[in-house]
């Protein structure tokens, strides 16, 4: 179990630019809408990150709210330490699309 | 005697007092009260299994706990917490029922079954001496074969050291994996700073690794117990201090009950108890 806790959680910025071009640096867990992670032992948690693609549902509630356009650089967590990811156009709203 | 011989006798020829297993016979099932008695309380029953399940577990670990058909009653919860581990513990909304900590505890329990737990701190105990008084003999000694606590004491080293193991890369030595456990659990919360700060990360993850490898031998040495308990027992306080290991940590420092020699938890209840310490010879 604790193994495997870290596994799959990020460590790193996203940043979200706006319509107006505003950029805002967020945490995982300020993305994630949380002050923390949830118990281990009361909750499985299902938005563990393996590979990029994992960072839109991990991104999925914020993107929901907000019409951004959302990138991640950082680390992973996995059984073999940190590894780098980034993430371009998370969200992937249609208007941030075209730009 | 060959080697072999001798290291099978170290087995299966120990033989002392039972008031350790007594002991552990109380502790592991107030343990098993604390760990699942919320979740399988007839109020939070899913299912009839479950209702059935829950019945099953407060009968066993009061009749444990009283030490009443202690053997019976350690078996049956033996049974019922390997059910709970191999069926209810894989299905998806049981989290934590098939972890590491529920292992050990079932397997700690099925190993006390098979030891002589109702000879001392029982009710079972209690009833031998009144036949014995009323038959004007000498009361049962706390006493017997105790094979299956060196099992309970391999299982321990076998934690210990295939934990290690996992752990004897550079990921973890470089503090990362404990970083990304300490991320999880401390982002947000007022110790992050601290948790997260690199030269701990470091210092606490080669520390846990060599203290790991050295409990996984020195538990078994009677010439180095005197420093490898106080250091398991800090080092499990620790952990149950600053990660959510549940049961884990208290189940391992209690089953050092039995690491120890057992006549000298014996002779430290005498001694407690104000009585000259020569009452478990065989």
């Amino acid at each position: 179990m604790f193994a495997a806790v870290g596994v799959g959680i990020l460590s790193g910025e996203f940043d979200a630019v706006g319509s107006d071009g505003a950029v805002t640096r967020l945490s995982p867990l300020q993305v994630y809408g949380s002050d923390r992670y949830p118990a281990m032992l009361s909750t499985q948690f299902p938005l563990r990150v393996e590979k990029e693609q994992d960072l839109r549902k991990f991104a999925e509630a914020y993107c929901a709210k907000h019409n951004v356009k959302l990138s991640f650089t950082g680390r992973v967590g996995t059984r073999r330490g940190w590894q780098d990811l980034r993430g371009e156009d998370i969200c992937g709203h249609p208007a941030h699309v075209q730009n | 005697m060959s080697r072999i011989s001798q290291s099978l006798a170290w087995c299966t020829e120990h033989q002392g007092s039972t008031r350790a297993v007594g002991l552990l016979r109380i502790a592991l099932a107030s343990i098993i009260l604390a760990r699942y008695g919320r979740e399988v309380g007839f109020f939070a029953a899913q299912s009839s299994g479950y209702f059935m399940l829950g019945g099953y577990l407060f009968a066993l670990s009061g009749l444990m706990l009283v030490g009443y058909c202690s053997r019976a009653a350690t078996a049956l919860m033996a049974a019922t917490l390997a059910v709970m581990y191999f069926i209810f513990g894989f299905s998806p909304d049981q989290f934590g029922w098939n972890s590491h900590h529920s292992y050990l505890l079932m397997i700690s329990v099925f190993f006390l079954s098979c030891t002589p737990c109702d000879r001392s701190y029982s009710l079972d105990r209690y009833l031998a001496v009144r036949r014995a008084e009323l038959a004007g003999v000498a009361p049962p000694a706390e006493s017997g074969r105790l094979w299956a606590t060196r099992l309970i004491g391999l299982q321990m080293s076998a934690l210990y050291f295939w934990t290690a193991v996992d752990k004897s890369d550079w990921a973890f030595l470089s503090g990362e994996r404990l970083e990304q456990i300490m991320v999880w659990h401390y982002s947000g919360r007022p110790l992050e700073e601290v948790a997260l700060w690199p030269p701990f990360l470091v210092t606490a993850s080669v520390t846990v690794v060599v203290i790991e490898y050295f409990l996984a031998f020195a538990i078994h040495v009677r010439n180095m117990q005197w420093l490898a308990i106080p250091v398991a027992i800090a080092l499990h306080a620790i952990f149950y201090m600053m990660l959510p290991v549940d049961t884990y940590s208290i189940t391992m420092i209690v089953l050092y009950l039995v690491v120890i020699r057992p006549e000298v938890v014996h002779d430290f209840m005498d001694r407690m108890q104000g009585n000259a310490p020569v009452t478990h010879r065989l």
